[in-house]
This record gives C-alpha cells, sequence and structure tokens, in this order.
C-alpha cells in the first residue's frame, strides 16, 4: 500500500491505531512486586476480622463444665445423686433422718468385746 | 476455597469474600485490579512514584468501602477506574497550579531492551504525545484504546454521555494523530508497513 492509495489523515490514524494497540498490550507498564506487596499489604490491614457471634448464658454454662461431654456426665451424676437421695439403698441412712439425727448406726455385735458395763447397766435397773 | 474458583469469581464476589476474612480473595483483588488502575495512571500521569501513589491510594478507598459495598448496584472496575480518573485529575490540577517549569517532564517509565528498541520508542513517543492533550480527551482515549473499555462505561466513570464520550475520543485520536505525524517514518511506521 502506498502513500498515492491513501489519505494522508488516514495514514497517521492507521499508525495510531497500531501504536494504540502496542500500548495495550504493553508490558512495561506492569506494576513491580514491592509496589503488588504495598497494596495487598493494605488490603491484609483493612480486611475486616470474621465476626464471632456472642456466646449464649447457656454456651457459656456448657463450657465452663466441659461442652457436652462435661454437661452430659454432670445430668448423669445429678440423677443418680438424687435417685440415692429419694430411694436410698438398704442400711444407708436418709439425708432427713441425719438432720435429724435419727441415723442408726448397724454395729456388729461381738461378743467377745468388753462392753459389759454398759450392759449391765441395763440389767441393774431391770432387776431393781 | 480452591485457588482456581477466585479466577472465576466476579469482582464483586471477591469483595464479599474479602469482607469474610478471606486473605485469598484480598490476593486475587489485588492482582487483578491493581495493575489495571496502576497503567491507567501512568499513563496519565507520565511518572512511576505518582502512578503507584494514586493506584495504592484508590486500591486502599475500595478496602476501606468494602464492608458497605452494595452488590449488583455498581461494578467494582468502574467504580475503582472512577476513583482513579479523579485522583489523576486532582494532581494534574496542582501540578498545573505549580506552574510549567516545575513540572517534571514525562520520562521513560521503563528501562528499554535493546531488542525492543522501537516498540519502546514508539511507546514513548505515544506517551509524550498522551501528555500534550486535555486531560478530559486524554482520560477517554486511554479508556477507549488503550485499557479497552466501552463508551457506555467509561461515561459511567467520566459522569458524562456516551455521545460526549465519542466526541472526546474522535479529538482525542485526531490530536494526537497531528502530534505523532511528523515523527511517523522515525518510528517505523512507513507507508508501506501499514
Amino acid at each position: 500500500m502506498t502513500v498515492s492509495n491513501k489519505n494522508v489523515d488516514d495514514l497517521n490514524m492507521d499508525a495510531l491505531d497500531a501504536m494504540l494497540g502496542d500500548a495495550a498490550s504493553d508490558t512495561e507498564l506492569h506494576p513491580d512486586e514491592g509496589f503488588m506487596s504495598r497494596v495487598l499489604g493494605d488490603a491484609l490491614a483493612q480486611q475486616p476480622m470474621p465476626e464471632i457471634a456472642p456466646l449464649s448464658v447457656w454456651q457459656q454454662i456448657t463450657g465452663m463444665v466441659g461442652g457436652w461431654q462435661g454437661m452430659g456426665g454432670l445430668v448423669a451424676v445429678t440423677c443418680a445423686g438424687f435417685w440415692i437421695g429419694i430411694n436410698p439403698p438398704e442400711g444407708l441412712p436418709t439425708q432427713f433422718d441425719t438432720f435429724l439425727n435419727l441415723e442408726t448406726s448397724v454395729l456388729a455385735f461381738d461378743d467377745e468385746s468388753d462392753d459389759s458395763a454398759l450392759f449391765g447397766f441395763g440389767w441393774d435397773i431391770e432387776e431393781g | 476455597m480452591p485457588l482456581d474458583v477466585y479466577t472465576d469469581l466476579a469482582d464483586d464476589a471477591l469483595l464479599a469474600q474479602y469482607c469474610k476474612g478471606d486473605a485469598m480473595a484480598a490476593r486475587a483483588l489485588t492482582a487483578r485490579l491493581t495493575p489495571r488502575i496502576y497503567g491507567h495512571a501512568i499513563r496519565m500521569l507520565g511518572d512511576r512514584a505518582e502512578a503507584e501513589d494514586v493506584a495504592q491510594d484508590a486500591m486502599m478507598r475500595l478496602w476501606k468501602i468494602a464492608p458497605d459495598w452494595r452488590m449488583g448496584e455498581a461494578k467494582v472496575s468502574t467504580w475503582l477506574y472512577r476513583v482513579t480518573a479523579n485522583l489523576c485529575t486532582d494532581r494534574l490540577r496542582r501540578k498545573r497550579g505549580l506552574g510549567l517549569d516545575e513540572v517534571d517532564e514525562p520520562h521513560d517509565p521503563a528501562p528499554s531492551a535493546s531488542t525492543q528498541m522501537q516498540t519502546r520508542e514508539r511507546m514513548d513517543a505515544l506517551q509524550s504525545a498522551l501528555q500534550k492533550l486535555p486531560d478530559r480527551q486524554r482520560q477517554a482515549v486511554i479508556f477507549r484504546h488503550i485499557d479497552g473499555l466501552a463508551n457506555p462505561e467509561i461515561a459511567q466513570i467520566l459522569d458524562i454521555s456516551t455521545e460526549a464520550v465519542e466526541s472526546l475520543t474522535a479529538r482525542g485520536k485526531r490530536a494526537l494523530a497531528e502530534i505523532l505525524a511528523p515523527a511517523r517514518s522515525k518510528l517505523g511506521y512507513d507507508d508501506d508497513s501499514i
């Protein structure tokens, strides 16, 4: 293609389009690594922290006793204690008896023991 | 989230991830957006250090506005280009206030490789010619022909009509062609090569 075939303005415009095309793909104008690191540093410094929902009272309590496992153990022990409280095994003084000082002790009777003074006291009364 | 997923995410989706504390989203947004606005700023200002200041400032504004960003209302890149364009305009106005003697001449923004000497010369000549255009024409030409944005998006960024963008780019290109015409042969744009 020669000048005679083309208007001079068109030639200038074609040259300009070529230059602009080169400029669009010009990698020399890419930012350097140091600058990119600074921008990323800003991004991370400004980044909002993920929101942590405040713990409910129930979550705080279960947390204090060791979570679900701890709470399960605590409930089991409480139930067992409550059951023993209302229906104690035979021979075990109830809490109510202990409170009124009515509990009975089961003593193994020992014929060989030297409790003659105690036993003798009763007999004295009976025999007058 | 796997790394390749980030390349498929839209800018506003990445911004939402960023707000959730995702550091990879911060990296992806930085890598995707910073070179674009930096490239625009260096074309507008003709100075690496100033372009870095502007690009860093614009990105900082993006990080700060991120928690309040409303998905789907505006394109992140359009908003960012607009901030960048305004920051560039502010700097150019301040420079003009200093007086012409105090304004640095646009200089070669990168060292040229010997094998690409002519390309470098062309890019330098284009950069010099761009600096001679009025600010709005320069912005419009850079957005349209170097950044590759569509006219409606440029209209949004510059807050003017699409017709005004077309007029600005046409006048800008004509002015550039006139400035560069005397150096056409020197730059290797011979008549037969076009």
